[in-house]
């Protein structure tokens, strides 16, 4: 769904989003996130309202959804909300409105670059000697490519919270290597375009997607393999609706799950607790898979956060945008959680929530202190396979 | 036609673009390629705002501020400074050279050295080329 759906009328919208079967019941207000911390955030009435009125829809509201998908998870009628926002923000955007960006407008620009046909990436320096690195242009085949994303633009604007985004990657290789699988990675890969995507900059979101899906087929790819839960979502469920898409896309921590195995080691006993970020549980349905190669560590105690599994809590922000307050008090009540848990590291797939929770940390004056983040693939490989503290 | 370098300046309003203003009653000679912009502090400028100049066909992004202890704000040059090298290594990842960047401080009395770095840039530039994420038209 997505290029057809933004040029729908609301009413037709609606219709395709399953608003229609509305039961009125208003779960998904008592559900939302933001409603929990006192901001009133109805997706009930906020599509009502639209549909009744042929106003427009509320502008605030608009932008302020986080697409976090737990209305969209409990919702009797599987109403979805999330795309319903979604289609409304690209014809919000046609009309030359826009939300308020986040750091400067930065990591918009970093998708704005990569957008140009002309713009020739210089970012693998990091990755490890042992792994190939391919020129999309080269004229080379190969099968299998690891999409690395926007992790090295995000380490460079986020290096003051030392939360060492590129050590997913390195581990997530290393970990791919372990069970036979070395993907090429590609050096003018583009950002997937996720988050211009939801935030409704559907034109931006289209370049980025076909630089790659051309890049893929002139290097004869085949399989993806993806860490990020929202690069995976991305290219798994919305690249196939606009391209000709001959590519198996996966995501790295499931197909561990079924291959990896760690030796048994003497190893200091350490209790964590796992986030299941919205884009690999409520959207992936990603929820066993990690847990499982989470318990298969010796010495690993996971204990579960109150809220867990298709309820767990939103990281507080997304899509660089609209960064506030509110954002700032559902960061800190998802990590109030994860300390109730007692657990020293809190385990989550997704780096973006790291930045996140990092920030409010950062603002609370303790960061790496009371709990640590640590992204799953990186944890694996430091604590599974090399066994260090 | 031959390469003419398109240069965003951004000058802070306290020292650099009083040092622009010093170079042109001085009458100073310095090449008609950049455009400056003037901002309150050279520490508004942020990665964004750099990459943004880029991505609308800047060549290169010249910011200028007051000396490291002259700040009107106190210290928002020192946030110049962090801003600035984070976006140059912005770039760099992006594929734009980073000698396309380039910070420099520039007193309200500096006009000759306002428009000698400048000339000194817009060489560089002209050097470097057309930015790579340029089309050739």
């Amino acid at each position: 769904m997505g290029e057809a759906l933004s040029s729908l009328s609301p009413k037709e919208l609606a219709q395709k989003t399953r608003a229609y079967l509305c039961l009125d019941c208003s779960k998904c207000t008592a559900s939302c996130p933001l409603g929990r911390l006192g901001v009133t955030y109805s997706p009930r009435s906020f599509v009502q309202h639209l549909l009744i009125n042929d106003e427009g829809p509320d502008e605030a509201s608009l932008w302020r959804c986080l697409t976090c998908g737990l209305c969209h998870e409990r919702c009797p009628s599987d109403v979805d909300f999330p795309v319903f926002i979604r289609e409304l923000r690209s014809k919000a955007i046609e009309q030359g409105k826009m939300p308020h960006p986040t750091h400067s407008e930065t990591i918009q620009e970093v998708m704005r670059i990569l957008a140009k046909p002309e713009t020739k990436p210089q970012r693998t320096s990091w990755l490890s000697d042992w792994v190939p690195v391919i020129d999309g242009k080269s004229g080379q085949k190969v099968e299998d490519i690891y999409f690395v994303g926007c992790s090295p633009y995000l380490e460079t604007i986020f290096e003051h919270f030392n939360l060492s985004l590129l050590d997913t990657h390195l581990s997530a290789l290393e970990l791919l290597r372990l069970c036979g699988v070395k993907p090429y990675v590609l050096r003018d890969e583009r950002c997937c375009g996720h988050d211009a995507l939801w935030s409704g900059d559907t034109e931006l979101f289209m370049r980025l997607a076909s630089i790659n899906v051309e890049l893929w087929r002139s290097i004869g790819a085949r399989r993806i393999f993806v860490s990020c839960p929202e690069g995976y979502h991305t290219l798994s469920t919305v690249y196939p609706d606009h391209f000709d898409f001959p590519f198996e896309v996966i995501n790295t921590v499931k197909f561990l799950a079924e291959r990896l195995e760690f030796q048994p080691t003497k190893i200091e006993k350490v209790s964590v607790t796992y986030l299941d970020s919205c884009r690999m549980g409520r959207y992936g349905g990603i929820y066993d898979e990690p847990r499982l190669l989470l318990k298969n560590i010796a010495g690993v105690d996971l204990v579960e956060m109150e809220m867990n599994r298709e309820n767990a809590p939103c990281c507080g922000s997304n899509l660089w945008i609209n960064c506030d307050g509110i954002s700032k008090k559902l960061q800190n009540a998802c990590l109030d959680q994860a300390i109730q848990t007692g657990a020293g590291v809190l385990v989550c797939p997704c780096d973006k929530c790291r930045i996140h929770l990092a920030c409010a940390q950062l603002e609370n004056g303790f960061l790496n202190e009371t709990i640590r983040t640590e992204n799953i693939l990186s944890f694996l490989y430091r604590k599974g396979v090399n066994n260090l503290g | 036609m031959a390469f003419e370098p398109r240069i965003v300046a951004f000058a802070c309003n306290w020292c650099s673009y009083a040092g622009a203003d010093l170079a042109g009653v001085s009458r100073l000679q310095y090449p008609p390629n950049i455009r400056t912009i003037r901002v309150m502090c050279s520490g508004r400028i942020s990665p964004g705002l750099i990459l943004k100049a880029f991505e609308k066909g800047a060549d290169g992004v010249f910011v200028s501020g007051c000396h490291i202890g002259d700040c009107h704000y106190s210290f928002g040059n020192r946030r110049a400074e962090h801003q600035v090298e984070k976006a140059r290594k912005l770039i760099s990842l992006l594929g734009i050279e980073p000698e396309r960047l380039k910070l420099e401080w520039i007193s309200a009395t500096e006009g000759e050295k306002f428009a000698s770095s400048v000339t000194e840039f817009v060489e560089r530039i002209r050097k470097l080329g057309r930015s790579p994420i340029k089309s050739e038209s």
